[in-house]
Order: structure tokens, then sequence, then C-alpha cells
């Protein structure tokens, strides 16, 4: 009994050994493993650069976007709706946009921290965790990206339904 | 008994939790402050701030493109509503979403293999 648990031990480590890595959806082979070691160093200092970029983005871009919906939009509809006027179209794209604004924040955190742990690592030892890392980032990269679009598209759509009152209430 | 031999016999009776009580003070003020601090750090990581704390060392060289001087005007909440108001609100608004608009930022080429300096790992499946 023993010297079957001790083959089948054996079996399944030499399978495991046998089979290509898998990281997330792909897989690596031993020459792509290598390549990534070979050229990881240089990739982290890349990513490194992008990280750094990245944070003065969201530092710039996320206080225009708090500006507008907090500076801006919320007054608006305050005033509209303290004259008595409907605010019902304007209020719901408010609450999209602070929304959408709110998973922005949110995603580009879960990015963040991704990108950190990628540049944590020791790649040369770890090539598949860094290159596992290295596409979840891109996948939080473009949630974030998703989000700016959004919100992009709640800002137009906003500035018409300004324009849409004007012009019915004949304020233009 | 002259003093010092008061000071000896109050020794001698002392407990060595009194004996001690200035060291323990020492040391319990130095814990205490590194419990606090263990969790201003947890607060300042878990709530994100860390992440777009811009004064760290890492971000010396992006520093001076912060727009600290950027500036919002906030529109009224309170007030009339009429055509010069509309058309301010406007202004305003054209003026601050010009800055957002469009933007062309996390786009995915920035995390390319290429932009990232390695191999096609897809292409070798």
């Amino acid at each position: 009994m023993q010297k079957v648990v001790i083959l089948l031990s054996v079996l399944g480590v030499s399978l495991a050994l046998a089979m290509p890595v898998l990281a997330r959806d792909f897989v690596l082979s031993d020459q792509q493993i290598e390549d990534i070691r070979a050229s990881c160093v240089k990739s982290q200092a890349a990513l490194k650069r992008v990280h750094t970029s990245d944070a003065l983005l969201r530092v710039n871009i996320g206080q225009r976007y708090e500006n507008i919906s907090l500076r801006l939009m919320a007054p608006l509809n305050s005033r509209i709706a303290l004259n008595g006027l409907d605010v019902v179209d304007l209020a719901t794209t408010t609450t999209s946009y602070n929304q959408e604004l709110k998973d922005f924040v949110k995603n580009y955190r879960e990015y963040e921290t991704t990108v950190a742990n990628a540049l944590k690592l020791k790649c040369s030892e770890q090539p598949v965790e860094y290159y596992s890392l290295v596409d979840a980032s891109r996948e939080g990269r473009a949630f974030v990206r998703a989000n700016m679009v959004r919100l992009d598209q709640l800002i137009k759509q906003y500035r018409s339904q300004v324009s849409d009152f004007s012009q019915k209430r004949d304020l233009k | 008994m002259n003093h010092l031999d008061e000071l000896k016999h109050e020794a001698k009776t002392m407990s060595s939790w009194r004996q001690n009580k200035f060291l323990l003070f020492v040391f319990g003020s130095i814990v205490i402050a590194l419990f606090l601090v263990f969790i201003a750090m947890r607060m300042y990581i878990s709530s994100g701030a860390s992440q777009l704390d811009l004064s760290l060392p890492a971000y010396n060289e992006v520093r001076d493109q912060i727009d600290v001087k950027e500036e919002t005007k906030s529109f009224s909440p309170t007030g009339p509503i009429n055509a010069e108001v509309m058309e301010e609100f406007l202004r305003l608004f054209d003026e601050q979403s010009q800055r957002v608009v469009g933007v062309d930022g996390f786009n995915d080429q920035a995390l390319s293999n290429k932009s990232l300096e390695l191999q096609d790992i897809n292409k070798g499946q």
C-alpha cells in the first residue's frame, strides 16, 4: 500500500513538472518563462514609469472630476430645485456620474495595488507570477479606462440636458 | 535614623513595580506611540491616501506637474434661474469639462508587451 502511495505521488509530481506553467488564462512555455526572466528587470523599470505617470494623472483628473460634481452639478441641481423647476433628469445623470466616479476611484485603487505588487516582486526569481500580475494590471487598467470613457459620456449628457432645460424654458 | 537610611529602608520595602515605575512609564509610552503609528499607517494605506500621496520620494520627477494652481469656480446653489445664469453655468461647465473630456488616460498601449519590453507571450502558444 505504501509503495502505491509513493508511486502515485512521484507520478503526480512528474506530471506537474512536465506540464507547461499556467498563468491566469495563458500558457507559458519554458522558453517564454526564460524570456520573461531575462527581460523582466527592464520591464519593471518601464512599469515603474507607467506607475508614476498614472499616479499623476489619477490625482489631476480625479480632482477635476470631483470639481465638476461638487462645484457645478450639485449646486445647479439645488438651484433649479429651489426655484421649483423639474430637475429629475439632471439629478439622475448626477447620481450616475457620482456612482461612476466612485467606481473609478475603486478600480484605480485595485489597479494600483496590482501594479505595486508587480513592482515589489523579484521578477527574475518569480517570472510567472510577475507576468501574471502584469496581465492582471492590464485588466485593471481597462476597467479604469472604461470608467473614464463613461464619465466623459455622462459629462456630455449633463451638458446636453442643461441646454435642453434652457431651451425648453426659453432661457437661451 | 538619618535621611539616607530612611531612603534605603523605603527602597527595601518597595515592590519591584514601584521601583521600576519610571522605566515602565517610558516603555509604556513607546509601546502606545508605536501602536498609534501602526493604526495611522493602516488608515493611510487602507483609505487609499498612500496611492495618491505624490509627496513620496518615488514621485519626485512628476511633483511639479500637479495642478495645484488650477482653480475651479463654484456655481452658486441659490438664486434665480434665468438666461444669464444658465449661460454663466454653461461657460463654467465647458471650461471644466474641456480639461477632462477626451483625455487619453489609462490606454492599453502603456502596458503592452512592447512597451514593457517583454516578449510577445501570446504568439508563443
